[in-house]
């Protein structure tokens, strides 16, 4: 019997068109994501191979999410099938076996859901096929095609999650017999999935959370996080360690409930006949009718006279009409399941995201009212999207897919309010979600104690800009579905036109945003300016969107779905018909968006040239290939630099006078001279000593003659001019940190760079090989006898140390600074005017700022120490003052003094958000430590001081001595300056604090290394991959600070700074730092700086067991059993076992205190092991909660969380 | 109150030629369009009702250009399709009074009209219930009251009565004739008793022309004294189709009986019949 129904249902599946579409349309976008490296699913891979193992097994996994619907599909239609087609009757009047029933039909829909997966391998494999011939990538990007991906990925991922889906569905539908149930059941999976991703956010939650993800996909990528390229070329993860017990859990919650299932629906058969199911089917229908006969024969006769009132025409009547069609409109959306659905999924989504707003240290962020926008844009917008593109179908098909058409079409009404009610209803519904979620964003900002929600922001944002956006995409799915002889053909269409413009615009190489539809140019709020800089081209682009989409829906009017009439050349007939009614109007609006569209073209491509992406790849290829032969060529240095600038900032204007004093410091006299000019802004240059040779404009390159020779020693005083002022409006902001309030731009936006610029070569590997470039390595190799390549830092070319004097005019109202002590202050002819010195000369690396100030100051030593800052961002600027001073306390102590007489943190708008270092001053954007949250969040890592400490100890590592432009260059500077705010940290909250940063820079580093593109190299030969630099940088400093001790690494430290301490070039390499360490370092231990500095060093400890024993006296013997090797990787993560003899930690704590993360450290003891099983027995004095060895992470580790276990 | 139909035709992209060359005038009253399934009835009648084009001819109401002049002949216009649905989750008065407001009849009005209409129909009862719950007949009814809104001048009834049980069938063509008394009612339908019953003008067309076109009284006047019937045995008919135009098979306990078209006597055991609305009907087509 089983196996009737069994071949039964598989045989109406593999007869049905939908398996088969489903194949093809997985095997379609696999291969379109195997051979291209625009479609990528699932996120994108880096350097692994495209048909690698991991990533088959990736796709698996995503894919069976994807699939939810789909199975939820053939699994209710399974179930319901007999009821649907009233063959219940029939079938149940049959002397069947309720089991066979069930399970064959179960069994036989599963197996039809999972053909459409494997579409998988069959894309992948027809790929790699196909590019073996036709070679659209190149061969190396693709490894032997084996099986293990694949049946890894099917077995592991697609048939438990199908089961999972599947058992659960077709339980609810055979009990429910309702499809509305079983969707509504499939969207409950996938929320309880969407909220399990909020838990992940937090790492300590990281093993509830691959457990509850009943998909299996976060647990894929947590076993996986750590994986090499190599790893991941060669294998897939089987059922192991946490993914298998998860994948026991989901597949059991399948099949319980299945069982479930299948009790529930034998209990209504043994009770009764065997067609009961057919009688609860049928009864309420039958009910119905019966009702209505007994009510008709009570109500024999028609009467009445029917009142004679005429149909009317006119505007009052068109009015009446249009309100009635918007009310009866609006109540069908609202009332409809998918639509609350979907608002409620939305809103599911995203309120997990906006009461935990944090930052990617895991810190939390004050809820600030731009922040909960983001979210809402991030995971609210993919529903309100498909909520637009659901009811533009529905609503235009909702006449005609009712039957109803042929009498509301006969009806006395215009087309356009038929239209105009659908529009308003739907952008209405539209506008509700929006109105209800940012209610949830502003509960959630109450709820985490923030008060100043900003409600016009939200009105501005939302309800404006992003309706406006709506609006204009909306008016296109309506033209789209009006058109379209199908519903489901439109949402393809619009679907396809949503997802695929990006892709087309890109390919097409097109960025103006006169084509992407309904876009508008690119902009940042700030609390510092609003939307000043933007203001114009957004009304321009607003209006010319605008004028286009009201085009689209006169369209829409003309062509109107009305009546029987199907074919084009009906229609056309009818919408000339229509014609004479909307000539004015179509006429009218097309020469105002082409008046509109003409102005803006004036602007956006006459008055203002935009560079598209690949333009500018060419033009780089251009550089590169005219000029590289120049890059031999001896150039002068700057020494001293004086600027007077000018500043307008209410009309975005900048003008500056700059003298360079440049120097010959070469033994041979110099005649030609190279530079790059400033883009974006006018460069002028008079010197009659030099003379133009070639003035590449496109380029900014120019080449000029000393004549005569500039002598070696000689130097000569360079005058320029730059004037930026912006004309008209852009396509993308000119010049775009130059703005009304919070100017920022550093001292390269205005000067130019003398010689070939190495850093505008292409730097993509792919790229390079199509223009026929040479492989260029992204650094030069680390070598101390380099002498050429040690001449550059890697920070500041064209000069080594200068002065700089600097004058600089801004708005009455706003303060400007510039590097250096503020000589004097004046006002100017309306301007306000500083005028500011150097107290040391510096790297000609600097920034200019201006904005209406709030200044916070404090003396420390003789050091003004000043926090700039915006009127309402006052919530950490006293923590900024104090981190400033325990840092220049700790760093004047241990690492030499500070040269200048002030220290400033200046807050800067969010267009950028980052800090960064110039001599003496720091600017900090208001997007990152002016936002953090310190309220009762005590576990956080304290960002702000962290983020301080850091930036104030690149005024020694960076501002004294910088690395050379060669490997490991960041070594000296981003490690250093790492190690330094560590220290900070330390001294300032004790080891606990250093535990939870420890275990996230190791965390970010493992993460960093699984996603690396090209190789990954040792510490000091790293080549700007911030991974290594700073994440293993701190790792490697710190343990090795707890190795040799904290004295002993500054001391060396001190030495080598020292000895290069504003020196002359050639500048130090990572190597001339390694000797220090190695000077401060006992022979035994040696081999730790070349472990963790000069090769890439891996542990694998683990806590294998873990006994507690009470002793009488009340204290604790624990015994441990850790097992330890030690693994030397190459740079694509392929590990070798060497030999240990190494010291590492062992230790114990206590259960943490409520609300905290971390207990108490109750043992910690460093141990020689030389041997891979160790067992250590020790006594502690509390009760202890986990043991283990190296517990503080100290060390580089494969598993970091397997350290420590808990005590039996 | 008088429909002229002039040379109208209609081909479909996919051939089919719906209509060919019909020209009907159709004068105030119940007028009945007798045709088999496919006849070209509907699309006639949805081009009456403004839902589609013509290929060539003209259609005029009076002196309005119905193809043309579509707005002025849908306020004029109450439409009852074959078949229709409804939109789920309304109540019969909502969707009343929203049809009420697009047909254009003043706000003030609304409400008598809408609850005089669904009195009329016998739905008051089920005014607040959702259409989409009716059983076939109320659903019926609510399309003739929505039909009726506006006092049209030109009414269209497209098979109004498939589906329907005996009793509301009845009650339904009162109904109709009542209204019909001054406006034009079109009734299309294939069921010659509907006709029968209602109509005193009528056309019969199949494969979009009209075979007739006139009163029935005239059209059975043409066929008096040519219909003769025969019972026969089942293997037989065959051999009598051969030999006979016969119009109509029909089975009587059982045994075929003939009806067969001839301007003399048979003979051969035929006898002579009155010829009704249905022996016309067969016989044209």
């Amino acid at each position: 019997m089983f196996k009737t129904f069994l071949k039964f249902e598989l045989k109406s599946w593999l007869k049905a068109p939908m398996p088969w579409i489903f194949f093809l349309i997985f095997a379609l976008i696999s291969l379109l994501a195997t051979v291209s490296d625009s479609v990528s699913i699932g996120g994108s891979f880096g350097n692994i191979k495209k048909n690698a193992p991991f990533v088959a097994e990736n796709w698996y996994a995503v894919f069976s999410l994807l699939s939810l619907l789909l199975a939820t599909a053939f699994l209710n239609s399974a179930a319901l099938r007999d009821f649907e087609r009233n063959t219940s009757q029939i079938v149940f009047s049959k002397p069947i076996g309720k089991g066979g029933y069930y399970f064959g039909h179960f069994l036989g829909a599963f197996i039809a859901s999972l053909i459409p997966l494997i579409g998988i391998s069959v894309g992948i494999w027809t790929g790699t096929f196909l590019n073996s011939i036709f070679h659209w990538l190149d061969e190396s990007r693709f490894g032997p095609s084996g099986l293990s991906g694949h049946l890894e990925g099917f077995f592991v991922f697609a048939v438990p999650n199908l089961l999972f889906i599947g058992g659960i569905v077709f339980a609810v539908a055979a009990k429910t017999r309702s499809t509305m149930y079983s969707f509504v059941t499939a969207v409950a999976i996938l929320v309880g999935y969407l909220i399990s991703g909020t838990l992940i956010r937090n790492l300590d939650n990281e093993w509830i959370a691959a457990m509850i993800d009943p998909f299996g996909m976060r647990t894929f990528s947590i076993a996986t996080k750590y994986w090499t390229v190599d790893l991941k070329n060669t294998s897939a993860i089987g059922f192991s360690g946490i993914l298998l017990w998860n994948r026991i859990l989901w597949t059991l919650a399948g099949l319980t409930a299945l069982f479930i299932g299948y009790r529930a629906f034998s209990f209504s058969e043994k009770n009764n006949s065997r067609s009961r199911f057919a009688n609860l089917f049928n009864r309420k229908r039958n009910s119905i009718s019966n009702e209505s006969l007994n009510i008709e024969k009570l109500h024999m006769h028609f009467g009445g006279e029917i009142p004679k009132v005429k149909a009317l025409s006119g505007s009052q009547v068109v009015f009446a009409q249009l309100i009635s069609q918007i009310k009866t409109e609006w109540k069908y959306i609202v009332r409809s399941v998918p639509f609350i659905l979907l608002a409620l999924l939305g809103i599911l989504n995203a309120w997990g995201a906006l009461a935990n707003a944090t930052d990617s240290y895991n810190t939390h962020e004050l809820p600030v009212t731009y922040t909960m926008i983001n979210i809402i844009r991030g995971s609210f917008y993919l529903f309100t999207m498909i909520v637009m593109v659901y009811f533009s179908g529905a609503i235009i098909w909702k006449e005609r897919n009712a039957q109803i058409s042929d009498i509301t079409d006969a009806l006395p009404t215009k087309n356009w309010t038929s239209l105009a009610g659908k529009y308003v209803a739907v952008l209405g519904a539209m506008f509700v979600l929006q109105l209800v979620i940012i209610s949830v964003a502003i509960l959630s900002q109450i709820a985490a104690g923030y008060h100043q929600y900003d409600l016009w922001l939200y009105v501005r944002e939302l309800l404006l800009m992003d309706m406006l956006n709506f609006m204009f995409i909306l008016a296109l799915a309506f033209l789209v579905q009006a058109l379209s002889p199908n519903m489901y053909l439109g949402f393809f269409v619009v679907i396809i036109f949503i997802a695929g413009l990006n892709f087309a615009l890109q390919a097409l190489d097109w960025s103006s945003k006169m084509v992407d539809f309904g876009s508008l140019p690119g902009y940042v709020l700030s609390d510092f300016y609003g939307y000043a800089p933007f203001k114009t081209a957004l009304a321009w682009f607003g209006s010319y969107w605008f004028l286009f989409s009201l085009l689209l829906v006169l369209a829409a009017i003309l062509f109107w779905p009305r009546g029987r009439e199907t074919g084009w050349k009906g229609r056309f007939k009818l919408a000339s018909l229509e014609w004479k009614n909307y000539k004015n109007l179509t006429w009218m609006f097309s020469i105002a968006w082409i008046g509109v569209a003409a102005f803006v073209f004036y602007n956006t491509k006459i008055l203002n040239k935009n560079t598209s992406p690949k333009e500018m790849e060419k033009l780089s290829v251009r550089y590169e290939k005219d000029y590289k032969r120049l890059a031999s060529i001896p150039q002068p240095r700057v020494y001293n630099v004086k600027f007077d600038i000018d500043l307008t900032p209410e009309e975005r204007k900048l003008s500056a006078a700059v003298q360079y004093a440049i120097l010959n410091k070469h033994h041979a006299p110099l005649d030609t001279f190279i530079m790059n000019v400033p883009r974006d802004v006018d460069f002028e240059l008079n010197e009659p000593r030099l003379k133009l040779v070639k003035n590449d404009v496109p380029l900014n390159f120019r080449l000029y003659r000393f004549e005569p020779a500039l002598q070696p020693g000689d130097s000569l005083l360079l005058k320029f001019n730059v004037k930026f002022e912006p004309k008209g409006f852009q396509n993308d902001l000119k010049f775009s940190t130059l703005v009304q309030n919070g100017t920022f731009f550093n001292n390269s936006d205005i000067v130019p760079i003398f010689g070939y610029d190495e850093s505008s070569e292409l730097t993509d590997k792919n790229d390079r090989k199509k223009y026929g470039l040479p492989e260029k390595s992204r650094r030069p190799a680390l070598n101390r006898k380099d002498t050429l390549n040690r001449m550059n830092s890697y920070i500041a070319m064209s000069a080594d140390w200068v002065n700089v004097e600097t004058i600089i005019r801004t708005a009455s109202d706003q303060i400007a600074i510039a590097p250096g002590s503020l000589v004097k202050e004046w006002t100017e002819k309306g301007k306000r005017c500083f005028q500011y010195k150097l107290d040391h000369k510096s790297f000609n690396f600097y920034s200019f700022m201006s904005a209406r100030y709030q200044v916070k100051r404090k003396t420390w030593n003789g050091i003004q120490l000043e926090v700039y800052y915006h009127k309402g961002h006052e919530y950490n600027v006293d923590r900024m003052l104090n981190a400033m001073q325990k840092a220049l306390e700790y760093y004047t102590t241990n690492f030499g003094p500070y040269y200048h007489k002030q220290c400033r943190i200046i807050e800067f708008p969010r267009f950028s958000d980052f800090a960064q270092a110039f001599p003496g001053t720091m600017p900090y954007s208001e997007g990152i430590g002016f936002i953090q949250d310190f309220r009762e969040k005590e576990d956080d890592v304290d960002m702000v001081t962290y983020v301080a400490s850091h930036e104030i100890g690149h005024q020694w590592w960076a501002h004294q001595e910088c690395g050379a432009q060669m490997q490991g260059g960041e070594m000296l500077v981003e490690t250093f300056a790492q190690y330094s705010a560590l220290m900070v940290m330390e001294h300032m909250y004790g080891k606990d604090q250093m535990r939870k940063f420890l275990k996230y820079e190791m965390d970010n580093y493992l993460r960093g290394r699984s996603r690396e593109r090209l190789k990954e190299l040792p510490l000091c030969k790293a080549e700007g991959q911030g991974y290594i630099h700073y994440n293993k940088g701190s790792l490697a400093m710190y343990a090795l600070k707890e190795t040799i001790g904290e004295d002993k690494v500054n001391l060396a430290l001190r030495n080598f700074l020292s000895r290069y301490r504003y020196a002359e070039p050639p500048y130090p390499v990572s190597l001339d730092a390694i000797d220090e360490f190695y000077a401060q370092t006992p022979d035994s231990l040696k081999f730790v700086v070349n472990d963790w500095f000069e090769s890439i060093t891996i542990y694998e400890n683990r806590c294998n067991n873990v006994k507690m024993r009470s002793l009488p006296n009340g204290k604790y013997e624990i015994t441990i059993d850790i097992e330890s090797r030690k693994l030397k990787a190459d740079d694509q993560g392929k590990n070798k076992e060497v030999a240990l003899n190494d010291y590492i930690e062992i230790g114990a704590f206590a259960k943490p205190a409520k609300d905290k993360k971390f207990g108490k450290l109750l043992y910690r003891q460093k141990v020689k092991i030389n041997k891979a099983q160790n067992s250590f027995t020790f006594v502690v004095n509390e009760k202890p909660e986990k043991a283990g060895v190296d517990p503080f992470n100290l060390l580089v580790d494969l598993s970091p969380e397997d350290n420590m276990k808990e005590s039996k | 109150m008088q429909l002229t139909i002039q040379n109208l035709s209609k081909t479909y992209p996919n051939g089919v030629k719906a209509l060919n060359n019909v020209s009907l005038d159709i004068p105030t009253g119940m007028y009945g369009l007798l045709g088999p399934n496919g006849a070209g009835k509907s699309t006639l009648m949805r081009t009456l009702a403004t839902l589609q084009e013509a290929d060539s001819g003209n259609v005029t109401l009076d002196n309005i250009n119905v193809l043309k002049d579509r707005d002025k002949v849908r306020r004029l216009l109450g439409y009852l399709p074959q078949e229709f649905g409804v939109y789920p989750r309304i109540n019969a008065i909502d969707l009343l009074t929203h049809f009420a407001i697009l047909k254009g009849i003043p706000g003030s009005e609304i409400k008598n009209v809408t609850e005089a209409l669904l009195q009329r129909t016998n739905l008051w009862e089920h005014r607040k219930k959702a259409v989409s719950s009716y059983s076939g007949g109320m659903r019926q009814r609510f399309g003739i009251a929505q039909a009726l809104l506006g006092d049209p001048k030109l009414i269209i009834v497209d098979e109004p009565t498939a589906g329907l049980d005996p009793g509301e069938r009845n009650r339904f063509h009162n109904l109709l004739s009542e209204i019909g008394e001054n406006v034009i009612v079109i009734l299309s339908t294939h069921i010659v008793d509907d006709v029968k019953e209602l109509c005193p003008n009528m056309a019969i067309i199949n494969l979009g022309q009209v075979l007739y076109a006139g009163t029935p009284d005239d059209a059975l006047h043409n066929l008096k004294g040519k219909i003769w019937q025969k019972t026969i045995a089942k293997s037989e008919v065959d051999e009598y189709q051969q030999n006979y135009k016969v119009i109509s098979t029909k089975l009587v306990a059982g045994k075929p009986i003939l009806h067969i078209y001839s301007d003399l006597d048979p003979g051969n055991g035929f006898n002579g019949i009155h010829p009704d609305l249905e022996d016309v009907f067969f016989s044209l087509i």
